[in-house]
């Protein structure tokens, strides 16, 4: 039983050889594509979008009373807005669809373009089909000058 | 104590053989064989081609110092292989080439290596081209009915130069910069056309962003496809004319 099972596990020198020709072959190649592939991955970036803490916007007097500046904080889209009482900053993503909010200069709200949706400077929703209020950021003013700080 | 442990390291034993069987493994990749050897040969005869590339006598005087050739092709796939790769990173613009440079270097996954290896092929691919040239020129190999091959060559050489040149410009530091700078300069001192060279290979006056663009363009897309083009002519004449003869 034994000897026959050895039997049948015989392969040949050559036959031997020959598989471990291709094997080398195969984890040569396989070495040189993973490295490849290592390659290809893109690394993080450090101190990338999603851990950046703190941005400067830019100086106030850039953003007088009544006006809004878009950027991008976070990986988010972010308007910055100028009011009477002071410096906000919402989230753009419309709660409902998804939309990007604009501003609107003449009443001081916010618009979402797509359903009418509309909202004030703090966020929360005046009227429209939004369920919930914009997200908000908070803004510092440090010698004239706008930061965005966290959510 | 020692007889049940013995007993549970046989049965761990038996338990790997039964599902992990190494000739099945290797039973899979061999299976890969079969179907080009099999069934699409059957269809598309790989085997009588392949035999006849393989089994392809090689001349008696052929000896090592005909492998430099080939080498330098070898060098020259490598330089093809990472050079794609390291384009994925590289910002050819006079903003963002240094930083990309750096990136790959110490951020990217073996960028490092890459970029070096790109580096180390450049010069290597020259070096073996030119005991190639030297061994053809003592060997009187470019002698009829071999000219034109020999001509091809030189036009290789002048691509391979001009590879080499354009790629010292990419990483836009000090050195490629006033490399660059100096090596334009010489195209500047040939007789009267030398001034408008200068602004051609510059792209204007001074070596600036837009002179990157164009080595960029030079380095990843002209020649390339020129050098290709230039090393099929050359590999179907040595198989047309064969092996030149002994001295």
């Amino acid at each position: 039983m034994e000897e026959a099972k050895k039997e049948e596990c015989k392969i040949s020198r050559k036959r031997f050889l020959d598989y471990l020709l291709a094997g080398s072959i195969f984890v040569t190649f396989g070495a040189a594509v993973g490295a490849a592939l290592n390659f290809i991955y893109p690394p993080k970036k450090e101190g990338g979008a999603e851990a950046q803490e703190k941005l400067e916007v830019g100086p106030t007097s850039d953003l007088p009373e009544g006006k809004a500046k878009p950027v991008v904080f976070q990986n988010k889209n972010v308007m910055v807005i100028h009011v009477k009482e002071g410096f906000f900053a919402v989230d753009m993503k419309c709660t409902h669809l998804g939309c990007m909010v604009e501003w609107e200069e003449k009443t001081l709200v916010l618009k979402c373009p797509c359903h009418a949706g509309f909202f004030d400077y703090k966020g929360n929703v005046i009227s429209g089909p939004p369920p919930r209020a914009l997200s908000t950021f908070k803004v510092e003013i440090m010698s004239d000058k706008i930061y965005l700080a966290g959510a | 104590m020692a007889e049940p442990e013995k007993r549970k390291e046989s049965k761990i034993r038996r338990w790997t053989e039964e599902r992990i069987n190494l000739r099945q493994l290797v039973g899979i990749l061999l299976n890969i064989f079969p179907v080009i050897y099999g069934e699409l040969d059957q269809r598309l005869d790989i085997r009588e081609g392949l035999q006849k590339l393989l089994k392809k006598p090689v001349p008696k005087h052929v000896n090592f110092l005909h492998c430099f050739g080939g080498m330098t092709f070898v060098l020259f796939v490598i330089q093809v292989l990472t050079g794609i790769l390291l384009a994925i990173y590289y910002k050819p613009s006079a903003a963002d080439a240094y930083t990309s440079v750096m990136f790959i270097t110490n951020v990217v996954p073996l960028g490092w290596l890459i970029r070096q290896v790109h580096a180390w092929g450049s010069n290597l691919m020259i070096l073996f081209m030119f005991i190639h040239m030297i061994r053809v020129f003592f060997h009187g190999a470019y002698k009829t009915p071999r000219e034109l091959n020999w001509i091809i060559g030189v036009c290789l050489l002048f691509l391979t130069l001009t590879f080499g040149f354009s790629g010292y410009l990419l990483p836009w530091d000090q050195l490629s910069f006033w490399g660059t700078t100096i090596g334009t300069e010489v195209a500047g001192g040939v007789p009267f056309i030398g001034k408008y060279l200068l602004i051609l290979l510059r792209g204007s006056e001074n070596v600036t962003g837009d002179t990157l663009t164009r080595f960029y363009a030079l380095h990843v897309l002209i020649l390339p496809w020129l050098t290709a083009i230039f090393l099929m002519a050359h590999f179907a004449m040595v198989k047309r004319q064969g092996v030149a003869g002994p001295l």
